[in-house]
Order: structure tokens, then sequence, then C-alpha cells
């Protein structure tokens, strides 16, 4: 199955067979995150169509209000580059019934699943002992991926700044640049989502273009897409549903 | 004809023939019959019986030695005689035809005169869209907004369908229902996703099941949607008797609600299967209701009319990603403008082995399959 292939390398913050060496290097201070307010008439994709014409497409209105960043050392296709979707939490999921609405909001199905407890400084100060079995308080992970990989939790997470993810030279990383950590095994899937193919892309096909975090769609302890019932489909004369 | 006396059906028969043979005018048609201005809040008549006012008075003869084309002048004359038996029941002391009901009625004679979407002048167009959203308003009591964007001359559309990312959850399915005002009576759906068993061939719908109903994605099966293809050589617009279906500038065929006969002569023509044809009128709860419309995609259809899949016209064309591929949670929908090198959907046909459904038939489908 495809799911398996597309998961992803964020590590559980439970401890799963913790590393006990923390990164050696002193990892640098990441940048500031912000959301990026759009300017008018801005398009970086479509500069040849000028704002403001008659024959103008207009921007997708959802995204005045989406926090994103530009990703960091990707771009998608043409070499453009591209913008990714904070987590926001208190957003609605992309599945909401308002789909049609003007005022439809999306990202993030895992943010109020699985980051309910973020920001971690609520309750870590300094360096977590990840040697110590906490577990409790992060009972809602399940670490199916780190025992796929036989990774640990200060694979990926860094000890003394949970907050912060750890690429494999030490350096920290926010939540919301995860697919720089999840391009270190996955690169494939990686180049596949810069170029727009894997994963999506929100509100519009033109203009910014904003695209959803790895972690937006996979909980990155349990990456693969869960089996469920399906919406009910077309009552269909005769058997293998012949023409309606 | 003389002013200030009753119109006859005589009158009318005069006035049409000699319209019929006058030359045709270069100039766009006049407005059509009486209509209620500032948004039609006020009745159209008030005021009782004998005061000048009252609607049973006939219009203005003057407005019948204007020029004017064949349909205005039948809309203008039959509507007059709408409003003149309305406005006499209303004005006898037993009627309950409300202010409303009568505008309704007028607003419906001017609707059934009007003429083919591709036909009219950019006003005639606004102002359909302005009676039918009043109609909605007077009839149904909701406020939709009825969009007429046309086609932006440098967009293509074009959709890919990634077999291999699909799970079969028919969250689009869901997505267009709400989106599209689909009827809930008959559960139309617009998009069929077919489970397949693995090892069948792709392109084999014939052994696919699209009534599926249980856990997915199932042990060995996957998936794969159509819905309407957009066609470049569309072979339902070539059947077509009445020319009430067309392909718009940016790739989208349409049908005009309006000018559809309900001969289904294009449903037998597509080989996708893409076309749904209403038995009735669409049943759609007023609370799901989708104001956000386009006046050739999801307004209000009436019976006896095909619609079809249309890339969600309303969003697409002002930029938004059609619903089934927003709301597809596995992102398999890949959607974009094929004249723009840079899109999505372009690096998916540059980088992917892609193909299309009975590509022999040569209708040139603007829906591609790949996988990863």
């Amino acid at each position: 199955m495809s799911v398996f292939r597309s998961g992803l390398l964020l590590l559980p913050l439970i401890l799963w067979g913790c590393g006990d060496n923390p990164p050696e290097t002193a990892p640098a201070q990441p940048a500031e995150i912000r959301g990026v307010v759009p300017e008018a008439g801005d398009d970086p994709v479509r500069p040849d169509i000028a704002p403001g014409t008659v024959h103008a497409i207009e921007e997708a209105p959802g995204l005045a209000s989406l926090a994103a960043d530009t990703a960091r050392g990707w771009t998608g296709p043409g070499g453009h580059p591209f913008e990714v979707t904070l987590r926001t939490p208190g957003r609605r999921g992309h599945l909401s019934n308002r789909i049609g609405m003007e005022t439809f909001d999306l990202t993030a199905r895992v943010t109020n699943r699985t980051l309910t407890q973020y920001p971690c400084t609520s309750c870590h100060e300094g360096l977590v002992d990840m040697a110590d079995r906490v577990a409790d308080a992060h009972r809602n992970i399940q670490p199916v991926h780190p025992a796929r990989t036989g990774a640990t939790c200060a694979t990926c997470h860094l000890p003394d700044s949970v907050q912060y993810l750890r690429l494999t030279d030490g350096q920290a990383v926010s939540m919301d640049h995860a697919y720089q950590l999840c391009a270190e095994c996955h690169q494939g899937e990686t180049r596949s989502w810069a170029a727009g193919v894997h994963g999506k892309r929100v509100e519009g096909w033109h203009g910014r273009r904003v695209i959803m975090n790895c972690a937006d769609c996979h909980d990155p302890h349990r990456p693969a897409l869960e089996s469920r019932i399906p919406y009910p489909g077309p009552v269909l004369p005769g058997p293998g549903g012949g023409p309606p | 004809m003389k002013p200030g006396r009753e119109l006859t059906f005589d009158d009318m028969l005069e006035y049409v023939g000699r319209e019929a043979t006058r030359p045709p005018e270069d100039e766009p048609p006049l407005p059509m019959g009486p209509y209620p201005e500032g948004g039609g809040d006020a009745p159209p008549t008030d005021g009782g019986c004998g005061s000048g006012s009252c609607g049973c008075r006939t219009p203005d003869p003057s407005l019948l030695d204007k020029k004017m084309d064949r349909r205005g002048a039948l809309s203008m004359l039959f509507g007059a005689a709408a409003v003149g038996s309305q406005a006499l029941s209303a004005c006898s002391p037993t009627s309950l035809a409300s202010a409303e009901e009568r505008e309704a009625k007028l607003l419906e004679w001017e609707e059934y005169f009007k003429g083919n979407c591709r036909l009219m002048s950019e006003e005639d167009r606004e102002r359909t869209i302005e009676r039918l959203e009043r109609l909605a308003k007077l009839k149904d009591g909701v406020d939709v907004r009825i969009d007429g964007t046309q086609a932006h001359p440098e967009v293509v559309y074009g959709y890919a369908f990634n077999i291999s990312k699909c799970k079969g959850y028919r969250n689009c399915v869901e997505a267009c229902i709400q989106e599209n005002n689909l009827d809930r009576a008959t559960s139309a759906q617009y998009i069929r996703i077919f489970e397949m068993d693995g090892g069948t061939s792709m392109d084999d719908l014939d052994h696919g099941d699209a009534s599926y109903h249980h856990e997915v994605p199932a042990e060995g099966a996957f998936y794969i949607g159509t819905q309407c293809f957009q066609c470049a050589n569309p072979p339902c617009v070539e059947v077509c008797p009445v020319g009430a279906t067309w392909q718009e500038p940016d790739g989208i065929t349409v049908v005009d609600y309006d000018w559809c006969i309900g001969c289904r002569y294009c449903m037998a023509a597509c080989p996708y299967w893409a076309r749904r044809f209403n038995w009735g009128e669409p049943e759609v709860p007023a609370r799901e209701l989708n104001p956000n419309q386009h006046y050739l995609g999801n307004r209000a259809r009436k019976s006896g009319v095909v619609e079809k899949c249309t890339f969600c016209i309303q969003r697409s064309r002002k930029g938004k990603l059609p619903a089934c591929a927003e709301a597809c949670p596995t992102g398999a929908r890949v959607f974009g403008n094929l004249l723009d090198p840079d899109s999505e959907i372009r690096w998916v046909l540059e980088n992917k082995q892609v193909f299309r459904l009975k590509e022999d038939l040569h209708t040139e489908p603007r829906f591609w399959y790949f996988l990863d």
C-alpha cells in the first residue's frame, strides 16, 4: 500500500527505547515563524496576469487568513518557491460540511488531535530526560512509525528543546517545517510533494501556492491513513454499477 | 392600436404579424416587459383598482411602437396579459394572491421567453441573473448569488487522478453533492468511484463496482474515479439538437438549463456516463443549499433537464479548486491550468505516465489517470 511508502519520519514524543545521547553540536536557533500576509497583486505563479484587469482571476478568499510560510530548500514546478501551511490550532478540519462556503477554513487534521499539548514548553522546561519514561502524558501517541523504523524519540525530537525537531546533522527545525525532517528519508515523496503531486494544494489552483504540510494529513507517529466506512455511493441499476 | 383600450388576442396576432415582416435590426433588444426596480422589494403594483397604479391597467401602448424582436414582443404581450389576469384576481376581494406571488408569476413569464445563454447580450444576462436571484428569494426564501463569470482567455482546465492514492472514501462525492446542490431525493452524484480488484486492467470499468459499501480501502483493491472529463472533442455537444450544451473557451462543457429540452441524446452519446437527468425537480434542503452559484453551474435546475459536472465552474473560474479536489483527504486529485507550463497538472503530464479512458474514441478527455 502506498500509504506505508508515503509515511513520514517524525518520531514520537513518548519514550520508545529512548536514546540517551543528546546532539553533540549546539542546535542552531530556528528562525521565527510568521504567517505571510499576501500583498494585493502579488502573484508569483502568474506574474503575466496583471491584477485588477477584467480577466484577472480572484484569489481565493480564504488565503488571506491562512497562516503559511515559504518552504525552505524546496521549489515547485518551474523552480518557483511555494508556501506550506502552518499549524493553526482551532481551525476547522478540511472535511468540514461547509465545504462549498466562502468562509471555508482548513488545515491540519492532525493539529487538533495530536498537537493538543502544544506548545511543549507549557510542561517541559529545559532539558527533557528522554530516558525517563513519562509516557502517561502522551498516551494518545501510537508509535507505529518508530516501531517499524527502529527509531527513538531523540532521533527526531530535540531533548533540550522539545519544541523543535532534530535533523540528522543536529540542526533544530520548527514543527511547522517538519517536511525538512521527513525529506531526510522520504526523498521521493517530498519531491512529489514539492511538485504538487503528493499532498494537497489548499484553496486555489491559481495565485499563491500554499500546500499542506506532511503532518497535516499524516499522523507522524502513525502515518498510514486509516480505513473507514465511505460516504454512501449511488443507487445503480444492475450489478457492477451500470449506466446511471 | 389605440391607447387606453384593453389588449385582445387579435391585437397580439396583429402585432406579431407586423413584427415578423420587419427587417432585422442591429440594435440590442429592448428591455422586456415591466420589471420591478431596486431588487423588487416593493410589490409591482399597489393601490386599488381604478387608482391608476393598479396592475389591471394595460401597459403603456407606446411601448408597442418601439422596435423589438419577435421573442421580446411575445414576452411583453403575454407578460402583460399575465399581469392583467393576476391583477384582476388581486382586485377581487376573495383573492389570496399576494404581491410576491404576482411578482413571481411575472418573473417566471419573463424567464420563459429569454433566449439561449450564448446569444444573450451582457445586459440580458445580468437581467436574467437578477430575475433568478429574485425568484429564488420569492419562491424558496433563499438568498442566492448567481455568478456570470466568463472564461479566462489564458486558461484551459485539466484534471489528473492518482489511482495509487485514492482510498475510496468518497469524500469527493459528498463535497460534490453539497457544492453543486445535487438532488437529495434521487441521490444524484456526478462522481463515480469504482472499486477494482487488484490485477484488473485499470481501464476495465465494466468489472468495477461503483456501489460498494464496506470499510475502505479493501484488501487488494484499488479505486478509480470518473466524472465528466470535459472532452476536447465532446460527443455530447455534437448530438444536442437544440444547442443547449456547448464547450466553453476554457474547456468546460456546460448546459443551459433553460434551453435544454430533455431529449437525453447527450446522455446516450457520452461514453463515460457523465451526465445526469432530472426526472423531477431537484430537492435540496434550504439549510444545505449552496448560495454561491453560477449561471452555467450549480444554480437551481428544473425537472426534465440534463446536468453534469462542470469542474465546479463557480469555484474554478474564481481561482479556487473544484470541491472534489479540495475535499479529497488523500491528495489523489490534481487540478490546474493546462496552458500554464509551471502548473502542477503540467508537471504530472510531463513527469508521470498518464492514460485516459477510451482513448480510441478520440474524445480527447482533459482528465488523466496516473500512478505514483
